[in-house]
């Protein structure tokens, strides 16, 4: 297998794609004509017994039940209140109730793993506030859209599940390198904030000054999701639930409290179930499709072709790196994280492992240039989510200008993980018991 | 019709997974509390995966949710885009009974050879499979009747059709749905 063919089965897939056949489709033809042409029949059938084996699996599961939490806490209720129990805190910060978008985000992703809804949700509750206490647009539409891509790097993200299976690494493990960055990334947003627009909604001082009692009784809001995050990701960390485990208790708890509420009902439950199975369809085939194609990439060498390939121009760690993170912002410019994700981990986890990348830190590494991809025009989901949620007839170009600073805040803390690779490892390496 | 099918087949799917839910979480509490464990149910969650797998394809094919990449797509004359439509539905069609030869192959093979689970359990593949089985052949049924569809707009160039019906989800239905979605909760809030 030569370097030429690879390059030739790539460009065949993005094409498929670009002819918007289905991602899934674009991926098994790849997979099945180049396995038959190489290897014949033979090839293909042995990519047929792989399919059983990749869906009957435990951490598989872990994918809808995660979805399932999600849509319960969303469609429950739960996740709405949290921004009026965040805005009372932050509102009186330097930059205001932006600092309150990015904190509601980051909670929100912690607890659901979808960016459209997080910024729909999170949009039409602050954008009305924003604009009347007069934030500026365009700094109040990239918080948004930025602070939406948070959902798919804070655990629990079905990225990082997606990845996980992929390239054979530990959702757990991968789960605990997440939080850091996760947290950190977030606090970048709020420092850019903080130093950029900390003349922001000045007016808004007055509606934030509220007494000390009604700031703790919104507080209360935020008991649910706290604990079940706490929970959740609590009982990973210590190691006493697999992801699978913990997402089964995390549904478990969501419909106590939705119960708690006076939300249950056979409405709520039957949207939830199929937005839950709509997504898993969705996110499932792609991801089957992937681990097929993976048997003609490990039995026709293309691995060995491509890491040979990348070894012949002597990159180091660091150079290899930065040219990674620039074909994946290049990448994500037109296309959608998770097509993104299955499409090229396959090839670039060996290539950067022949390097001395560990494959936990890689993963972090992959779903930062995903979120980047969501706030990338021309087809950057988030920037689209925003734009259809504000209500003041302004055009596209804000919400670009807008999330364009967050474009660099990313790129500069992804070269900051890769130069300080144990803000990844710090985490999972305790867990491991490495430190 | 189809949307009552896809409601149907996303309760069962929601119903499954949210039993699985409570059964994974009792015994994951039994275990870590008394260290006993109930045993098996870490063997049916993998099953439940795969049996609820075909079902969500299925699910996801009727709402024309499955990812696309449309960046060309929305560029295209109304003709062009509708072609494509049925080609995408028509791969999909393919896709579904490619995934259906090879579950059938590995079904008789496991018939064949009476395989067992490696694990404690040792339960018969056969059982699990079997209803695998009729999972993934609802897909396979669902995709082609809509490749059928599809196929007869082609036919009679009923373009507004196909593209209406066979379209990528767009990101503006998504987000009207959950906009509508919000709104609804904040009703009920008050």
């Amino acid at each position: 297998m030569n370097i030429v063919l690879v390059g030739i089965g790539f460009a065949i897939m993005l094409g498929l794609m670009f002819l918007s056949l289905p991602v899934a489709v674009a991926i098994i033809t790849v997979g099945a004509l180049g396995g038959y042409l190489m290897y014949g029949m033979p090839l293909v059938d042995m990519m047929g017994g792989v399919i059983w084996s990749s869906l009957n699996s435990p951490y598989i599961l872990a994918i809808p039940l995660f979805m399932l939490l999600g849509e319960l806490l969303l469609r429950g209720g739960i996740a709405d209140r949290m921004y009026d129990a965040l805005a009372v805190w932050l509102g009186r910060m330097p930059g205001g109730l932006l600092h309150t978008n990015i904190a509601t985000c980051t909670l929100f992703s912690a607890t659901s793993g979808s960016s459209v809804a997080t910024a729909a949700t999170v949009g039409t509750i602050a954008l009305p506030a924003l604009q009347q206490y007069r934030y500026p647009i365009r700094p109040s539409l990239g918080s948004l859209a930025a602070g939406g891509t948070l959902g798919i790097l804070i655990p629990p993200s079905i990225n990082l599940l997606v990845y996980g299976s992929l390239a054979n690494t530990s959702v757990s493990q991968l789960f605990a390198a997440g939080l850091i960055p996760g947290l950190l990334l977030a606090f970048s947003f709020s420092a850019y904030i903080f130093f950029f627009h900390g003349n922001a909604g000045k007016e808004a001082a007055e509606i934030v000054n509220v007494p000390l009692s009604e700031k703790l009784r919104l507080s209360k809001y935020l008991v649910p999701p706290v604990l079940i995050f706490g929970v959740v990701m609590g009982s990973i960390y210590g190691g006493l639930a697999t992801p699978t485990e913990s997402a089964a208790i995390g549904v478990v708890m969501a419909l106590v409290f939705v119960t708690g509420s006076g939300r249950l009902s056979i409405d709520l439950l039957v949207t939830c179930s199929l937005l839950a199975a709509r997504t898993t369809g969705m996110v499932v085939i792609v991801l089957m499709c992937a681990l097929l194609l993976n048997v003609t990439i490990a039995m026709t060498g293309a691995t060995q072709a491509v890491t040979q390939w990348v070894a012949s121009f002597g990159f180091d760690r660091l150079s290899l790196l930065l040219v990674l993170l620039l074909f994946y912002v290049i990448l994500g410019t037109f296309m959608d994280a998770m097509s993104m994700l299955v499409l090229t981990v396959p090839i670039t986890v060996p290539m950067v492992m022949s390097v001395g990348v560990d494959p936990i830190w890689f993963g972090i590494f992959i779903v930062l240039m995903c979120e980047i991809a969501l706030i990338t025009p021309p087809l950057g989901m988030n920037l689209f989510v925003v734009q259809g949620v504000r209500r003041d007839g302004g055009g596209f170009n804000d919400v670009i200008r807008g999330s364009l600073p967050y474009v660099f805040v990313m790129v500069a803390f992804t070269i900051l993980v890769i130069v300080f690779p144990t803000i990844v490892m710090w985490l999972p390496d305790v867990m491991a018991g490495r430190r | 019709m189809l949307n009552t099918y896809a409601r149907f087949l996303g309760v069962f799917f929601g119903a499954s997974m949210i039993l699985l839910s409570v059964l994974i979480a009792v015994e994951t509490i039994v275990r870590k509390s008394f260290s006993v464990s109930l045993g098996g149910v870490d063997e049916w969650g993998g099953y439940a995966m795969a049996i609820g797998a075909p079902i969500a394809f299925a699910v996801a094919l009727v709402e024309q949710a499955h990812i696309r990449i449309n960046l060309l797509h929305q560029r295209l004359s109304r003709r062009t885009r509708a072609v494509l439509n049925a080609v995408s539905m028509l791969s999909m069609g393919i896709l579904s009974l490619y995934l259906l030869y090879f579950t059938v192959k590995t079904v008789i093979d496991t018939q064949t050879y009476r395989s067992i689970a490696q694990t404690p359990m040792a339960t018969p593949l056969i059982y699990p499979q079997s209803i695998w089985l009729v999972a993934m052949a609802l897909f396979a049924l669902t995709a082609v009747l809509l490749t059928a569809r599809a196929l007869i707009l082609l036919a009679g160039r009923d373009w507004a059709a196909l593209n209406q019906q066979f379209g990528p989800a767009s990101a503006q239905e998504e987000l009207d749905a959950e906009l509508e979605d919000a709104k609804k909760r904040k009703e009920m809030e008050q």
